[in-house]
């Protein structure tokens, strides 16, 4: 097992009351010496339960002051274990249902508890351990920096038991575990309760559930506060002991199989022990068909070592039905349970899946039929597949099919709609095994204007041809501003997004107008037309007096993008449950839709446009946005059959049909942060989401477009991507399946950026319709190395080969790391002898028995041109050989945290701009805009060399816009309590008399007027305790013209001290 | 209280001894294993010692005075189950720690042939498994690893290898060793007292995936001191003194390291390919011995004195290819150009080139062309684009200790816009980054 270290998506709560809060006094237990062994069996009715102190009055987070009288919990140990026992009252006991069933799922969203640990090693690390009602684990280590190590793995013992008053929990943790990373006369615990609550509104209807999370160490923010953990006493180990400790990995589930008369599943897992102590293991397999009876097959395996063993049972089954699995293991010694897991993806099971191979027809002659078929070995035998129409005429016919079997259907003459195409599986006596009903969708031609998707490769479809689209989302943009379009259209694109508020659905038809007259296809947005505001009566259901107020002027003047934040971020609409959030955004779509299907109108009738851009970046796990997706976009292919929808999520796409059955193309926007923190701050964090994506839209038959990082977005901190950085993350989107690339976003800041878009623009008209041919089969080995997004494993240089519509075939490369690397690639379709040329360079190589040299700078991409054609027999076979010159890339690149450089008065980094990785834009800063660019002579914005007051640079701003011009940075020191700080900074005019506001990020914001000298100005404000990430503090020039600004001072106190560079 | 006896590590016993978090005591390995410890929270000596008591094996002590830990037993660092763990020793808080062991300290691989899953180690997550002695760029904190000599079982640092019984051992791929600013010695610095293992090479194994010697000390260490480090090193600034042989085979490429009281310093035992950069010999027994490969060492702005027994020099017929290999010594030297005008005024911009004097097909001007700066000098000392000439190439004969000895002498140009050409003739390049004058008339 590796290690994923992922920053911390902190469950933020609402901040309430804590500028007058102060750090909560942790609370203190003893553990109590169990002096006769724990069965781990969910009864907590050993003696050491009866003498242990009970640990109660947990704190309902966010809520001060407010107790949950629902959980007791204990604490004892012995030599071997640390043992935690909870009494969990929920008198909704019988109706409760724990939807997480696997290990190491979301186990905490269901009726759970939670166990931390600090072992006294100061929250570095801290382990946290989740148990839900069903006895389904998780766990993970986790340093008091944020960052969490999802993967780690370590056994543990749990057991829980219902009873009519709720559930009981418990435990035993290995204490040889805990002892190695800290020391336990320091150690400190905290036990958390995440109880599901009926949610009944005033007329005492159940609306839902909603949770209630409660702790027995008060918390100000979140649970992961380990500085706040309650001490742990008590824990005077005599001897410590080691226990046999036993674990499960990568259990997965293969197809049926007939042995004999009787269909059988296998389940393969792999079984190891986790330290040196040998032991034997019972492990069950629980089967549960959706109809019929199930049963459970068990095998005793022994463990010695940690050396995994494959562990394959063979399940018997009466039917090859849906159904679910469920593998257990516990201790054949003790029977205490040790990992519970249900295999969610059951897809081997699946008999037969369908689907065709466009999204409509028009003019084909014929549609194909993609069948897989769930069934190995001597099951395919003497079977047909059948496509019949609805009167159950013969269509095709395929005998002894494959496993992935294709028919053609003839559609020449179908009539214009909806068409049912049934398709049947049988044995050769007329048994059927399986069939499904798929629907066929011809629509009449019109030419010019079809956009759409082949389903078989991905790709969207232009009049017939396969399309790439690449292109800018133009934030800001209108109609008018054609200059800005034009500027895109020149730098080499062929689309640009359309991503502003449009208001009238006019605009929509103007704004395809002025980028058709550019020769760009424009991705509509379904929402620019969405109204601006939530009324007041939609709140009024849920809110009254004060909070109404508040909620209705935050709603104000939102979209629902922004609603959705709201819904995600307000304290006041948090507080809701699902369902309560879900009925405000249902509310608010009804009452926006109009515009939105008449822009829809407007578009269709354009040929520049490609598609729709569906709600962005939606939000399932707070409220049920799925439901308002799908209807929409029914709705549109109501009113538009002939145009794509596009749905486009974070890096995260939630699980399930209902995440992505509302789309035609699906994509995501791998945001990565230059300089930050592991595993992000890497172009291979655009690999994983890449693939990731690519894996989720083939399974659902979805083309995959990517949405790239033009230069920064809001979790970047230190500096935006630099043009190397650029290059290799588009080559990495490519290689690992993008078959769009839409940039975040327009207006560019920075010249070099500009310069580095144009270039790949350019490179994308070659390399797009080399991305978009089908897939030619490969099998790629990397040395060193592999490609293992899971377990954040990536090779040096990664590639994939296509073939290219001008002839032969290109290898697409990218160095993915800051060293240059030596790389021999050796491809089985390569001669003996011969040259490799490249795309984009004169360069050629020499080719010597199959392989060919290449010396690749960090970042450095490739499009090597290979002549000679794909194999059609094999796939093809790609050796990539590595030798990494790690030392030439000296020190990792460190970003100074938004907490503020430590040990230092002044807490801003790069305080007098001396600082600047991209030339000319000093590092955690950034401005509006800049007009010029940035690096770019006499830029708008930036470093200035001209009477800087300290070093060698100042910042320069320039109003030169109706907008108003600036600067803004991040920073928020963490503290346990309220501190106030001060931010001084001094500023220069080119005239006395001009105006800047400086203030935000909980800051009072205060009016300066300017002189042309240099003048020190501050502002006070306080931070509050566990301040926001996303602080933010800025300084506005309100007049048009310039001033400057240097040596900025954020320090705690009342009044500014001498200016610490 | 566990056996204080300390065994070598058994090889069939290692099939079983990977572990999965923490520390213990592996029964099976005979060692103290440390698993899963985090680059965030690596493991260090104060957490042995407090789990040497909370399990009460009394293997591992402590002299507070010394701050020095000593561990009476063989200890293993992380595992091959896909974990990553980090050991460190010395900090800021305890610039002065040293380690002194009485049993090997074996830096596991993470990847073991015949063991993991997969046939190859690529087919694995490279994870980490790594010792850190020291601290980067804080010259303040002088750790110290320390081996007694004592134990007939072995007691010396392996890097991917697995000790087992009667000097074998179990290849694996993975290990890593980085020490900055501290020292690597016996813990009885004295004729007689060095360690090493009891292998056939004896001396340390580094055949791990990455070995940074950064202003490190080695010393006191029977046998090959740095067995199997290679291309997976950052040798930089360090001191290699009291060795048997500081330096074997393999690709090397060291900058700003000190040879001294050495056996043999550098020793090709069939596929050296080195190159040292400002490196000193002093005081060896052999500097070089040159003996197998079809390559050599290259000395670029290096000094050495005498050896008290000489350098070796012998060709070597490679089974294998049926070819005679005849290694080979490079010296280059480094030369700085300064063109002046006939009134002592540098010229900048002038075009300075070196070339050699006799006819060769060795490549004896690397940077040959280059152009004078605002100081009327070509690149110098830290800067790109340095004229390096070759003094002196030995290569070895069919006569044993006969080198064929080749030196060099170069004829050095400048030209500059409205100035006649400057030429200096037969010049040897006998010192590093000597300055060529070369005086530019009027045309």
């Amino acid at each position: 097992m590796a290690r994923t270290l992922a920053l911390a998506v902190v469950m933020l709560t609402p901040l309430v009351h804590c500028l007058a809060e102060e750090a909560p006094v942790p609370p203190e237990v003893t553990a109590v010496a169990a002096r006769q062994p724990v069965r781990i069996d969910g009864r907590l009715d050993e003696p050491c339960w009866r003498r242990a102190q009970p640990m109660t009055d947990f704190h309902v987070l966010g809520e001060e002051g407010e107790t949950a009288g629902n959980t007791t919990a204990r604490v004892a140990y012995d030599d071997t274990w640390l043992y935690v026992g909870v009494n969990c009252a929920q008198p909704a006991i019988e109706s409760v249902e724990p939807t997480h069933l696997s290990h190491d799922d979301a186990v905490h969203s269901d009726e759970s508890i939670e166990i931390f640990i600090d072992p006294g090693a100061n929250g570095t690390p801290y382990f946290h351990f989740k148990l839900n009602c069903a006895n389904v684990k998780a766990e993970q280590r986790a340093f008091a920096t944020s960052a969490r190590e999802t993967t780690w793995d370590t056994p543990w013992l749990s057991a829980t038991r219902l009873h009519p008053e709720g559930w009981d929990a418990e435990v035993a943790i290995p204490l040889y575990e805990l002892a190695s990373h800290g020391e336990l006369s320091r150690a400190t615990i905290n036990v958390t309760r995440n109880a599901v609550i009926p949610d009944i509104d005033r007329q005492g209807a159940t609306l839902g559930w909603k949770r209630q999370l409660s702790t027995w160490a008060p918390l100000l923010r979140s649970f992961h506060e380990p500085d706040l953990f309650g001490a742990l006493k008590g824990l005077d180990v005599e001897r410590l002991a080691v226990p046999f400790l036993a674990s499960f990995n990568d259990a997965t589930i293969g197809p049926y199989r007939m042995v004999g008369d009787e269909y059988r599943y296998g389940v393969t897992l792999q079984v190891r022990g986790h330290n040196h102590r040998p032991g034997r293991v019972e492990v069950a397999v629980i089967d549960e068909p959706a109809s019929g009876k199930g049963r459970t097959v068990t095998r005793t395996v022994e463990v010695e070592g940690t050396v995994a063993q494959t562990v394959e049972l063979s399940v018997p089954v009466a039917l090859p039905v849906e159904r679910t699995t469920t593998v257990v293991m516990t201790d054949a010694a003790t029977g205490a349970e040790l990992r519970r897991t249900r295999i969610t993806d059951t897809s081997a099971l699946e008999l037969m899946s369908a689907y065709l191979d466009r999204t409509y027809y028009t003019t084909e002659d014929e549609a194909i039929v993609v069948c897989s078929l769930g069934m190995r070995d001597g099951a395919l035998r003497d079977t047909i597949l059948t496509a019949t129409d609805r009167d159950g005429a013969v269509l095709a016919r395929q005998a002894d099919p494959g496993g992935e079997a294709r028919i053609a259907i003839p559609i020449r003459n179908l009539p214009a709609g909806s068409h049912t195409i049934s398709l049947q599986w049988q044995r050769a006596g007329g048994d059927l095994i399986f069939s499904q009903d798929l629907t066929l969708v011809k629509l009449p031609p019109r030419p010019g204007l079809e956009w759409k998707i082949d389903r078989l490769n991905g790709v969207i479809l232009r009049d017939g041809q396969p399309f790439f689209p690449f292109g800018l989302l133009m934030a800001g943009i209108s109609s008018e501003d054609e200059e800005d379009i034009r500027r895109v259209a020149e730098a080499g694109f062929n689309s640009i997004a359309h991503w502003t508020f449009a208001g009238d659905p006019a605009e929509v038809g103007a704004y395809l107008d002025v980028a058709d007259s550019h020769g760009l296809a424009v991705l509509a947005r379904l929402e620019a037309c969405n109204k601006r505001g939530v009324d007041r009566e939609i709140l009024a259901e849920f809110f009254e007096g004060e909070a109404l107020d508040r909620v209705a002027q935050a709603a104000s003047h939102c979209g629902a993008t922004h609603l959705k934040g709201l819904l995600v971020s307000n304290s006041d609409l948090r507080s809701l449950s699902r369902e309560a959030r879900s009925r405000i955004f249902a509310q608010y779509y009804q009452s926006t839709l109009d515009p939105i299907l008449e822009s829809v109108r407007i578009a269709r009738e354009h040929e520049n446009c490609i598609g729709f851009n569906h709600f962005d970046e939606p939000t399932l796990s707070i409220f049920d946005q799925h439901v308002q997706g799908r209807d929409l976009y029914r709705r549109v292919h109501e009113i538009d059959g002939y145009h794509p929808v596009f749905l486009l999520y974070s890096s995260y796409i939630p699980e399930g049909e209902h995440a992505v059955d509302w789309c035609d193309a699906l994509g995501t926007d791998p945001y990565w942060v230059p300089a930050g923190q592991p595993t992000r701050n890497t172009p291979n964090f655009v690999s994983k989401i890449t693939h990731w994506t690519r894996q989720r839209a083939d399974s659902m038959q979805k083309a995959t477009w990517i949405v790239p990082m033009a230069e920064f977005w809001s979790g970047v901190h230190k500096r935006a991507i630099l043009p190397r950085e650029q290059h290799c993350q588009t080559y990495l989107a490519l290689i690992h399946g993008a078959r769009a690339l839409w940039y975040f976003r327009y207006p560019i800041l920075h010249q070099g950026t500009w310069d580095a878009l144009s270039e790949v623009a350019k490179q994308l008209q070659v390399l797009g319709p080399i991305a978009v041919t089908p897939d030619i089969p490969q099998q790629i080995t990397y040395d060193p190395g592999q490609f293992d997004p899971e377990n954040e494993e990536y090779p040096d240089v990664q590639v994939s080969l296509r073939a290219n519509p001008a002839g032969g075939q290109v290898l697409l490369a990218a160095n993915s790391r800051p060293w240059p690397l030596d790389v021999t690639f050796t491809l089985s379709c390569l001669g003996a002898e011969g040259t490799v040329g490249r795309l984009f360079a004169e360069d050629r190589h020499q080719v010597r028995d199959g392989s060919f040299t290449d010396r690749m700078e960090p970042y450095a991409t490739r499009a090597y041109a290979i002549a000679e054609p794909a194999a059609t027999a094999e796939p093809a076979r790609i050796r990539v050989t590595m030798t990494a010159h790690q030392e030439a890339a000296g020190e990792p690149e460190r970003e100074i945290p938004r907490s503020g450089r430590t040990g230092r008065r002044n807490l801003l980094p790069n305080p007098s701009f001396e600082d600047a990785t991209l030339p000319g834009w000093p590092d955690y800063y950034r401005p509006w805009y800049s007009e010029p660019l940035i690096g770019s002579p006499d830029a708008g914005w930036g470093q200035d060399d001209t009477d800087p007051w300290h070093g060698q640079y100042c910042l320069r701003i320039t109003k030169n816009t109706p907008r108003y011009n600036g600067t803004y940075f991040y920073i928020a020191p963490q503290h346990n309590r309220p501190v106030r700080y001060v931010f001084s900074l001094y500023l220069r005019a080119e005239r006395d008399g001009m105006q800047v506001t400086v203030g935000g990020g909980g800051f009072d914001w205060k009016k300066l007027t300017l002189t042309t000298s240099w003048e020190r100005y501050h502002v006070t404000g306080i931070v509050p305790p566990r301040a926001d990430r996303h602080t933010m503090l800025q300084v506005r020039l309100l007049d048009d013209g310039r001033i400057w600004a240097d040596a900025l001072q954020f320090e705690a106190g009342e009044e500014p001290t001498d200016f610490e560079a | 209280m566990r056996p204080k006896a300390i065994a070598a590590l058994g090889l069939l016993l290692c099939a079983a001894c990977a572990a999965h978090a923490g520390i213990y005591y592996d029964d099976s390995a005979e060692c103290i294993r440390v698993v899963d410890f985090p680059q965030e929270a690596p493991c260090t000596l104060g957490r042995l010692l407090q789990m040497d008591r909370l399990y009460g094996w009394e293997m591992v002590t402590w002299d507070q005075e010394r701050d020095a830990y000593t561990i009476a037993a063989n200890l293993c660092i992380g595992s091959n189950d896909g974990t990553d763990t980090w050991f460190q020793i010395g900090g800021a808080q305890r610039p002065r720690e040293t380690l002194i062991m009485q049993g090997n300290l074996v830096v596991y691989p993470y990847w073991i042939e015949g063991e993991n899953r997969g046939e190859h180690y690529s087919a694995v997550p490279r994870t980490v498994n790594r010792l850190t002695i020291g601290v980067p760029g804080d010259d303040s904190v002088t750790a110290a690893l320390k081996f007694h000599d004592q134990n007939e079982a072995g007691s010396s640092l392996f890097l991917g290898r697995i000790p087992g019984p009667e000097g074998t051992v179990r290849q694996g791929h993975g290990g890593q060793l980085h020490v900055h600013h501290g020292v690597i010695t016996s813990a009885t610095p004295r004729p007689g007292g060095e360690f090493g293992a009891t292998t056939a090479v004896g001396g340390m194994s580094l055949t791990g995936d990455s070995v940074v010697l950064d202003h490190a000390t080695l010393s006191w260490i029977s046998g090959a001191a740095t067995y199997g480090m290679s291309h997976n090193a950052t040798v930089r600034h360090s001191v290699f003194e009291h060795l048997g042989t500081a330096m074997i085979n393999g690709k090397q490429d060291l900058v700003g390291c000190t040879f001294r009281n050495c056996e043999t310093a550098v020793r090709d035992y069939g596929s050296l390919d080195a190159v040292l950069t400002d490196c000193v010999f002093e005081g060896n027994e052999h500097n070089w011995t040159l003996t197998y490969t079809d390559k050599g060492l290259v000395c670029i702005d290096c000094t050495w004195d005498q050896p008290r027994e000489g350098n070796l020099y012998r060709s070597w017929e490679n089974p294998r290819t049926g070819q005679v290999q005849y290694p080979s010594f490079v010296s280059k030297r480094h030369i700085i150009v300064e063109v002046v005008d006939d009134a002592g005024e540098p010229v900048p911009g002038a075009v300075v080139t070196a070339r050699c004097e006799q006819e060769t097909p060795e490549l004896t001007v690397e940077n040959a062309t280059q152009q004078t700066d605002e100081l009327g000098r070509t690149p110098g000392e830290g800067e790109d684009g340095a004229i390096l000439l070759v003094e002196v190439v030995k290569r070895a004969t069919d006569v044993e200790n006969q080198p064929e000895v080749a030196e060099f002498s170069y004829t050095i140009e400048a030209t500059a816009e409205g100035l006649a050409p400057g030429v200096v003739e037969h010049f040897r390049p006998a010192e590093s980054w000597d300055v060529v004058r070369i005086v530019l008339g009027k045309r």
